[in-house]
């Protein structure tokens, strides 16, 4: 008896699904818009970027996280090469051999140590007369010339690393090459998860690198999302041509069930339809 | 949502896009008024998306979508008329927001099943439920929710529930074998 009234019920329940289903009662495309735009803006917020870094619906007017390294970087090269140049001032003791002294010890230690046994003796700082506090001043920069250099050089290449880590509109700016070189700098840049991060960023260099260095663009993520429905979601017409010439699989349903040409036929996209069309999708 | 919370965008969309049509059948059927509903659904979403890092992941999903669907649904009522219920009747004194309906012959349910398919049917019976008894075979029906859970929501016993789903889905199976 009462079996047979919880198989009632719950026939009862699953006509009503059944009819509520067909009925497709959905709300305006306005209330939809409004509160896919209000995710977006708290997806930005919960993740601490600026809104037009996440979505890329508009480029960043200003990439602070990019100014903010460099203007980093230049107060950190102004501290050493102060660092390396005040002693010099201060020391009277130090030898003044503007144009035939050695770099400084530590680079020559860091860059060629195997030629330190040949190079020419350091005549002792008593030899020779103590100059004047600005010709030592003068004739410190010049020592330190070589030494800055190198400091230039290495400050910058830092710089650039952190800049392209830190923001994806940094590797956006970069070059192509520059992209290829990230993409190898860190492992992490290789694996699947940083393909989906690229074409989550909207990053068309970082996720054609990406593909080139053999990138699984059939590999999902928790929600079974693949890349290419991902780039459908965000409208991207050149992800999706991209990660198709890769081979990425236009059928993959995500948790949901949905897939990438029912995702592109319910906003309407139908170049994007057509090119899924085209490789295979049904 | 725990993606989401971390600031993943497509995340969310994917969510809405599950449980969009749910949340909104449910509010409709409520609510009876489709511009109140399209109001309360982005009143709950903006309330889910605003509210990613109290979700506890170890809490069903849908229930907190819908215990939030449900509240913002009792708010709106509230809002509209102070004074009145959801089915347009007269608030008396501490009477609850969701009071069940005068008899309105123009909408005898036996009447709309009479005139329209069985499909539709189904719909307009679910329509001329009490209005709580409504609104806890909805949170069955549509948020697949349990008894404890729909209770908890609610905020009414697990009995009184389990009653007003036994008496929803009583009327329901007399009204449709009529109709059938």
């Amino acid at each position: 008896m009462t079996q047979q009234s919880d198989d009632r019920d719950a026939g009862t329940i699953e006509r009503y699904r059944e009819a509520s289903r067909r009925e497709g009662a959905a709300p305006s495309a306005s209330t939809r818009a409004a509160i896919l735009a209000e995710g977006r803006r708290m997806a930005a917020r919960n993740s601490g970027a600026p809104i037009s870094h996440r979505f890329g619906t508009m480029r960043p007017a200003a990439n602070r996280s990019r100014w903010k390294l460099i203007a980093g970087g230049s107060v950190a090269f102004a501290g050493l090469a102060a660092l390396l140049v005040l002693p010099r001032v201060f020391e009277p003791s130090r030898p003044s051999l503007a144009g035939s002294s050695p770099p400084p010890r530590e680079v020559v230690a860091a860059t060629a140590p195997s030629a330190r046994p040949t190079e020419p003796e350091v005549p002792l700082a008593a030899e020779r007369a103590p100059l004047p506090a600005p010709q030592r001043f003068a004739s410190s920069l010049a020592q330190s010339a070589t030494a800055q250099r190198q400091i230039v050089a290495a400050a910058s290449r830092a710089s650039d690393a952190a800049s392209d880590a830190a923001s994806d509109a940094a590797s956006n700016a970069a070059s192509p090459a520059a992209g290829a070189a990230a993409g190898k700098r860190g492992s992490s840049l290789q694996s699947d998860t940083s393909l989906w991060s690229a074409v989550s960023a909207g990053d068309s260099r970082r996720t054609a690198a990406l593909l080139d260095q053999g990138a699984d663009s059939r590999q999902s993520d928790a929600l079974g999302r693949t890349p290419l429905l991902l780039a459908v979601m965000q409208r991207r017409a050149d992800l999706v041509r991209l990660l198709l010439a890769h081979g990425a699989d236009p059928n993959a349903r995500d948790q949901a069930g949905e897939t990438p040409l029912e995702r592109a036929r319910h906003d309407g996209r139908a170049d994007i339809v057509a090119m899924l069309q085209a490789a295979g999708a049904h | 949502m725990v993606r989401f919370g971390r600031g993943d965008g497509a995340a969310f969309e994917t969510l809405y896009r599950r449980h969009e049509a749910r949340v909104f059948r449910f509010l409709l059927r409520t609510l009876r008024d489709e511009a109140g509903a399209n109001d309360v659904m982005q009143d709950v979403w903006f309330a889910v998306a605003r509210g990613a890092d109290r979700y506890a992941p170890t809490a069903k999903f849908t229930t907190w979508l819908f215990t939030i669907a449900h509240h913002r649904m009792v708010d709106a009522i509230r809002a509209r008329r102070p004074t009145e219920t959801m089915d347009g009747s007269a608030e008396s004194g501490d009477a609850p927001v969701l009071d069940l309906p005068p008899a309105d012959a123009r909408t005898e349910p036996l009447a709309a099943l009479q005139r329209e398919d069985r499909a539709a049917a189904i719909l307009r019976a679910v329509e001329q439920l009490p209005a709580e008894q409504r609104c806890a075979f909805l949170l069955q029906a549509e948020g697949e929710m349990s008894v404890e859970e729909i209770a908890a929501a609610t905020g009414t016993s697990f009995e009184t529930v389990k009653s007003r789903l036994r008496y929803a889905r009583t009327k329901l199976r007399e009204w449709l074998t009529e109709y059938a």
